[in-house]
């Protein structure tokens, strides 16, 4: 079913549509509290509030196609709104890339390990892409803090790294 | 944003190792999904904060 039509049945009332909203863009929301650094408690703050925000407005959704852009972008507002409380911000130097998972193939083992030696910029770029490819310029720009004039160069820059340092390890498994 | 088909490839299959990597946790999903309650029951309205719509302008 197509986002509009979701949309459409959520706003009035049906709980699977909104169920189906959430489990596609959950990840969406998730990716900009990681993006700022928020863990536990907070990211959870983050992630109700933007839905509350959602459940809110979804009726007067004028343009339904934006809604990616716009749960990242109220999710970026609800993570500035937390940190400027002053409270669990996890500091830079502690901040913790997830544990390996648990790879189904050799393939996805590579990959994590070259996602795992991006810069954290890149990261959180192509970890908020990976779940929104739809995401527009102006989109990820406000989501992530960064400038919507070099955006373009920085995905080029970390998509062409990533693949590098696969090739790397593909040649090199460690 | 424009993608090769090698690029969607690539994403694709981050975000499917991203969400066994870090999941969101169930209890956060299900506070997302209790959310839905208030367009179902018609709740009240919560007080909210203005929240900016400019991303409403083309």
């Amino acid at each position: 079913m197509q986002t509009t039509e979701l949309i459409s049945r959520a706003s009035t009332g049906d709980e699977a549509a909104w169920q189906e909203l959430v489990h596609r863009h959950a990840p969406i929301v998730w990716a900009v509290t990681r993006a700022h650094r928020l863990r536990g408690a907070d990211a959870a703050d983050v992630s109700q509030n933007t839905w509350a925000a959602l459940a809110e407005h979804l009726p007067r959704l004028r343009r339904p196609d934006r809604l990616p852009g716009w749960l990242a972008t109220t999710a970026r507002r609800e993570c500035l709104r937390v940190k400027l409380q002053g409270r669990r911000e996890v500091p830079t130097d502690t901040l913790e890339i997830p544990a390996a998972p648990v790879c189904h193939t050799g393939e996805e083992e590579l990959l994590w390990k070259a996602f795992a030696r991006l810069s954290e910029r890149c990261r959180n770029l192509l970890g908020l892409l990976a779940h929104a490819p739809e995401l527009t310029y102006v989109q990820v720009s406000r989501a992530l803090g960064l400038k919507v004039t070099s955006l373009g160069r920085t995905r080029a820059r970390c998509l062409d790294q990533l693949r590098r340092k696969l090739t790397l390890l593909e040649g090199h498994p460690e | 944003m424009k993608y090769t088909t090698a690029d969607l490839r690539l994403l694709n299959a981050l975000a499917t190792l991203l969400r066994r990597t870090d999941p969101i946790p169930q209890d956060v999903l299900a506070d997302a999904m209790a959310a839905g309650l208030r367009l179902s029951h018609r709740e009240p309205r919560l007080p909210t904060r203005t929240l900016d719509l400019a991303w409403l302008l083309p």
